[in-house]
């Protein structure tokens, strides 16, 4: 059987940040199997997303995409399932991957899955309770002016947090011009796969697929998302302590101390709320008199202390945010020798996890590479979640990756940086920035931008690639819909 | 019949942890975990405990409740020498705070000399003074700083591994949270640790409130020194306090028996004490470490001050400085006692020490704890009001210790000096590392400085007479206040000849002539002369031809020397203020200064901040010269002048003077606010947190 010699990857401009990739895997110039990598943008335009569809469905065969990767559940990655769902109702899903933190049959995904809705509802309600009250509070006049600063800010800070999870709220309306959820798309792209067998969807790090067909000669490694320990699946389906290990790994490692506060403070659940018997607080007619004399007294209102143990919120509504990016499916395909790295929004966690000791047995098993291999042969790099201080990691990831000449795609279109993110002043996050620049001597191709243009770039282009590469480079940047790579075996 | 008097007790005892309780659960430790605080007694203490300087409020919002506040005066609490230490008992956590709170407060004052203030809280007072609503400009609101007679601490506050002071409620809030496994050896995992328990932590946050009153513009990072020494302050403040329970220091110089070494000992027990309060990891650093079992002084690095720039990595540096200062004190105190002890071999027989010797070196090492504790604290009468960095301590520290100690027989001066030398950290236009050149002098014109101090003379010893009396903090502070703004319409009762303010007597006898407004500029670096306008300084209210000049405070320093000489110093404190935007090239090579209009209501452009420069004046009422004739009274002197100028000091020397502001110091404050320093300082990410100094110091769990 002839092989795949080359790789078109093009990554698609959604009109805001987000993810869209398309792979034609081509023999001698003709296309054998396409393959499509996420589909979304944050708030952006229908017609924006329809634009990238309709290029698509020209560039794949008979209607039909061979193979469609979701990563994860974030509107960014997915909402083109929704806002363009017309459009891909004409087309055939002949296969879906996604991570088994995406299979409700798993009990630990469903476990997880469960405390992340039951933390992300909390957490809105309790906010949105204070931030009614700070507001109310900031109207009325307030002459102290500290006070003043802070009443601004911790309403900006539960804004942003608000933000932020309505991000995670997968029943939240995710994308504009639809009526639809983030887990109705999720929903629709499981429903429309030709493969349902559910060990065929879902996927584990460890896994090494080298027999799909049309795609004859690649193979299609998976690293993460971190499913600890034991590959075979867990025997134990509700060990407390596996479920903590997990949870932690993937960055949902939120005192629950903390959360039980919250959810009785909203269910007015009386019992033991406090760390203290009940015989230490004052009862009710005590606790007006202290209301009246002291605390809530006009005089000393202004130094009360009651949000500030919900500053907190805002934290945690950024850390579910990196538990979802976690559970990103992180893959490496290889042609020939050639490595290219799909690690979607995979976090410090997740990077890290590919280089344990069994995925890595089990890499080098079933495929004949381990992370290091694959990081040390990467010659095209998709950056980490947009470029973020720690979508790319450092020690197990960009540093280990040794080729000559790397060119990365960075899925970022600047100015649409959600508040709630750190604003766009954070992406890319510039120590990566100033690194991966140094680490593809300049061939670097953003979204927004296309081919960068610092100076520092366009030195190191000029010292490290001949004139006719960099014409390939300016070449591959130069489509306003899509930037296009190839990788030839 | 003859009537017994009882006499009020000089202090409450009042039983605590020395460090927090994870440490009653270790064996070795367990004994020597409580102690009993001895706390100044408070005449009219109310439950809470609720007293002169601090009110305890046992709100805890997470829990949606309130704890009953504890009655130290009652019978039985009073006889026990307060309630039985106890993570159960919130009424204990109360006590706890309050003892350790007191303490802290009692230790700055016997250093200083003078009752602490907290920081007065700034309001909008418009609607007040300005009764017509057409006359209120709604960009230039009236501010007042209104008094703060209570410090308020919340011992359960929030859950989080945390503790902070809010400069904005005065309030001190302490977290409590659950131990993660993490820290299984200490902590029975799932277990609750209250921040409010620990020594180190209630002292460390008290210390930030005090230093707040003190120097309220601390609180601004101007620069990468400023929060730290913040930090760095108050870590050192708990780490001497600690050194100063003689009882803890007995048990471990017992445990060394023959081995007595007082660098290992101390720095050992520096860092034990920083591990009890769960926090302080990179003081542990700066101090030493375990290696391979080995317990290892940390070499000081010359590079350091040059290289390490996070707010914490870098406070650790001067508190590393100021240790090894301690240490070698310390050695050089307890040197003899051991020669005496061992018949002048200085080698200590093997096994146990004899009790007495065992007394007198933890007597001696408590003695110097409190020594350098009090240098530390009095070192904080002779810095600059704003923007205060590393080298400016250490003049602070040797100028403060030579005018109250003439003879340094112990070498503490030295000791310092070396110390911050060791670690790069050098003071701005100084030739040489001396005790003479590091103490500030005022060598300008001295001619011109006697007549200043004159001029001012005969209202600074007023100032000195009536504050002399004032016992009460609200009179403390309302004294200060009428001796700055004079004393005007506030007092509708007020008849007769107004009083004037230091602010009146300033301008009518010095800004008001314009040659000695110029003298005075060149002096104090703040713009005085009419040209104050270049910089887009404000007019005064009062006097609108003149610079607008915040005085901050007048101080009275009185305090008495081991020779038994007295101090007679009055201390005043200047700031100004210009809005500044700067901009600059790429590369960061060349910054360009610009001044603007601004005002305290609208949000600056990025680059554009509230510019300030300060002056510090300190006037000797002791050594001035002797006035012919008449009493036998003598003229106050200026002594000093510590000046962080807001003016570009030799544009202001040209023969055609140049007005613009101090570019050094802009384009320091401007990289770490917006530049390439804010983020290397963490200025950046904390400057978008409500309570900016929570987040310098997490205390984790681990």
């Amino acid at each position: 059987m002839q092989k795949v010699d080359s790789i078109v990857i093009r990554m698609y401009n959604t009109g805001s940040i987000g993810d869209c990739f398309l792979l034609l895997f081509q023999k001698q110039g003709v296309t054998s199997f396409t393959m499509l990598i996420d589909c979304g943008g944050y708030k952006t335009k229908k017609e924006s997303i329809v634009q990238c569809v309709e290029d698509i469905k020209n560039h794949i065969i008979d209607d039909a995409i061979d193979l469609v990767v979701v990563t994860h559940e974030h509107e960014d990655h997915v909402s083109g399932f929704n806002q363009a769902k017309e459009l891909f109702d004409t087309i055939t899903f002949k296969q879906v991957w996604m991570s088994w933190a995406e299979n409700e049959t798993d009990p630990i995904a469903r476990k997880l899955f469960e405390e992340k809705g039951k933390k992300v509802k909390a957490l809105q309600n309790m906010i949105t309770k204070s931030l009614a009250q700070i507001k109310q509070n900031a109207g009325s006049h307030v002459r102290q002016n500290g006070l003043k600063r802070s009443l601004k800010m911790r309403k900006q800070n539960f804004e942003n947090a608000l933000a932020a999870l309505a991000f995670e709220d997968t029943m939240a309306l995710g994308s504009l011009g639809v009526r639809l959820k983030i887990n109705d798309a999720m929903k629709y792209v499981k429903g429309k796969s030709k493969v349902k067998l559910k060990s065929k969807m879902y996927k584990k790090p460890g896994q090494v697929i080298d027999d799909v067909k049309g795609a004859e000669g690649i193979k299609f490694f998976i690293l993460g998302p971190p499913y600890d320990s034991d590959l075979k699946g867990i025997k134990n389906d509700e060990d407390e302590s596996e479920m903590y290990a997990i949870a932690a790994r993937l960055g949902m490692n939120i005192s629950s101390f903390y959360f039980n506060a919250l959810l009785n403070t909203l269910t007015g659940d009386e019992t033991i709320r406090s760390p203290f018997s009940n015989k230490h607080k004052l009862d009710a007619k005590e606790e007006k008199e202290f209301n009246d004399s002291f605390y809530n007294n006009s005089k000393n209102k202004w130094r009360q202390i009651e949000y500030d143990w919900l500053d907190a919120a805002g934290e945690f509504a950024i850390a579910l945010t990196s538990y979802v990016n976690n559970t990103s499916l992180a893959m490496a395909i290889t042609i020939g020798d050639k490595v290219l790295l799909f690690p979607a929004d995979a976090q410090s966690g997740n990077w890290m996890s590919w280089h344990d000791e069994k995925v890595a047995a089990a890499l080098k098993k079933n495929g004949g590479k381990d992370a290091n291999d694959l990081l040390g042969d990467t010659v095209f790099y998709k950056v980490g979640h947009h470029g973020s201080h720690n979508g790319t990691a450092s020690v197990s990831g960009l540093e280990k990756m040794q080729q000559e000449k790397i060119v990365a795609f960075m899925p970022l279109v600047q100015d649409k940086v959600p508040t709630q993110w750190g604003g766009a002043e954070n992406f890319p996050a510039k120590p990566l920035y100033k690194e991966l620049i140094q680490k593809t001597k300049g061939a670097l191709i953003r979204t927004d931008v296309g081919l960068i243009n610092d100076t520092k770039a366009k030195n190191l282009r000029k010292q490290n690639y001949t004139a006719a590469e960099i014409k390939q480079l300016e070449k591959a940047a130069e489509n306003k819909l899509y930037k296009e790579w190839v990788v030839k075996i | 019949m003859s009537k017994i008097i009882s006499k009020k007790p000089p202090y409450r005892k009042l039983r605590g942890y020395a460090f927090d309780p994870s440490l009653s659960l270790e064996l070795e430790t367990a004994h020597i975990n409580e102690i009993t605080y001895k706390v100044s007694w408070e005449k009219d203490l109310q439950p809470g405990p609720d007293g002169e300087y601090i009110k305890v409020v046992d709100r805890d919002p997470s829990s949606k409740c309130t704890y009953r506040p504890v009655d130290l005066n009652e019978q039985h609490t009073l006889a026990n020498e307060g309630l039985e230490p106890s993570e159960s008992n919130p009424q204990f956590h109360q006590q706890m705070v309050y003892a350790v709170a007191m303490n802290t407060i009692k230790n700055f004052e016997k250093a200083i000399g003078r009752k602490i203030q907290w920081s007065p809280v700034t309001e909008d007072i418009t609607q007040y003074v300005i009764k017509d609503v057409k006359k209120r400009d709604p960009k230039h609101p009236v501010y007042s700083r209104r008094f703060i007679d209570k410090l308020l601490l919340f011992p359960h506050a929030f859950r989080g591994p945390n503790a902070y002071y809010s400069s904005d409620r005065k309030a001190i809030l302490f977290g409590y949270f659950n131990a993660t496994p993490a820290s299984a050896d200490l902590h029975m995992p799932g277990s609750i640790v209250y921040s409010c328990l620990s020594h180190d932590i209630i002292a460390h946050e008290v210390t930030h409130a005090i230093l707040d009153g003190m120097f309220s513009r601390f609180m601004e990072p101007t620069h990468p020194d400023v929060w730290a020494f913040h930090e760095a302050f108050a870590d050192m403040v708990a780490l001497f306090q600690h050194f100063t329970f003689a009882n803890v220091m007995q048990h471990e110089i017992a445990k060394t028996k023959g081995t007595f070494n007082a660098e290992t000992l101390l720095g050992k027990l520096a860092v034990e004490f920083g591990k009890a309060s769960g926090s302080h990891g990179s003081l542990r650093d700066a101090i030493g470490k375990k290696e391979g079992g080995k317990w290892e002084r940390a070499k000081p690095d010359l590079n350091e001050y040059r290289t390490k720039f996070e707010c914490h990595d870098r406070g650790s540096i001067l508190v590393a400085a100021v240790f090894d200062a301690f240490i070698n004190i310390y050695n050089h105190r307890s040197a003899e006692i051991i020669k005496i002890a061992t018949g002048g071999t200085g080698v200590l027989p093997a096994g146990e020490l004899n009790n007495y010797l065992v007394n007198s070196l933890a007597a001696e090492a408590a003695k110097t704890a409190s020594h350098v504790l009090k240098m530390c604290i009095r070192a904080l009468d002779y810095c600059p009001p704003v923007d205060i960095n590393f080298g400016d301590y250490l003049r602070a520290l040797v100028t403060a210790d030579a005018e109250l100690v003439n003879d340094d027989k112990y070498n503490y001066r030295i000791a310092f000096i070396d110390a911050f030398r060791k670690r790069g950290i050098y003071p701005e236009g100084i030739n040489n590392l001396s005790v003479e050149s590091l103490v500030y002098s005022a060598d300008e014109d001295s001619a011109l400085l006697d007549e200043f101090a004159e001029l001012l003379s005969d209202f600074l010893k007023e100032f000195k007479n009536e504050i002399s009396y004032v016992e009460d903090r609200r009179m403390l502070f309302n004294t200060v206040r009428k001796f700055i703004v004079g004393k005007k319409g506030l007092s509708l009762f007020a008849e007769g000849e107004r009083f004037k303010g230091l602010q009146d007597h300033l301008v009518e006898k010095i800004f008001d002539d314009e040659k000695y407004a110029k003298a005075f500029e060149k002096l104090t670096g703040l713009a005085i002369s009419k040209n104050f306008k270049h910089l887009h300084i404000h007019a005064s209210g009062k006097y609108p031809g003149r610079a607008s000049i915040d005085i901050q405070d007048i101080r009275l320093n009185n305090r008495v020397g081991p020779d038994g000489n007295i101090q007679n110093q009055v201390i005043i404190l200047l700031t100004q203020s210009c809005g500044v935007k700067v901009e600059h090239d790429e590369d960061n090579n060349t910054y360009n200064t610009s001044t603007f209009q601004h005002n305290p209501v609208d949000d600056f452009g990025d680059g554009s901040f509230l510019f300030r420069g300060g002056c510090t004046l300190v006037f000797d009422l002791n050594t001035g010269k002797q006035v012919d004739g008449k009493k036998k009274e003598k003229t106050a002197t200026l002594k000093y002048v510590i000046s962080k100028p807001i003016l570009d000091m030799p544009g202001i020397n040209k023969r055609k003077p140049v007005y613009k502001p101090n570019q050094t110091r802009a384009v320091m404050q401007y990289r770490c606010q917006y530049g390439n320093y804010a983020e290397s300082t963490g200025i950046a990410a904390l400057k978008k947190q409500v309570e900016p100094l929570s987040h310098i110091h997490k205390h984790n769990s681990k």
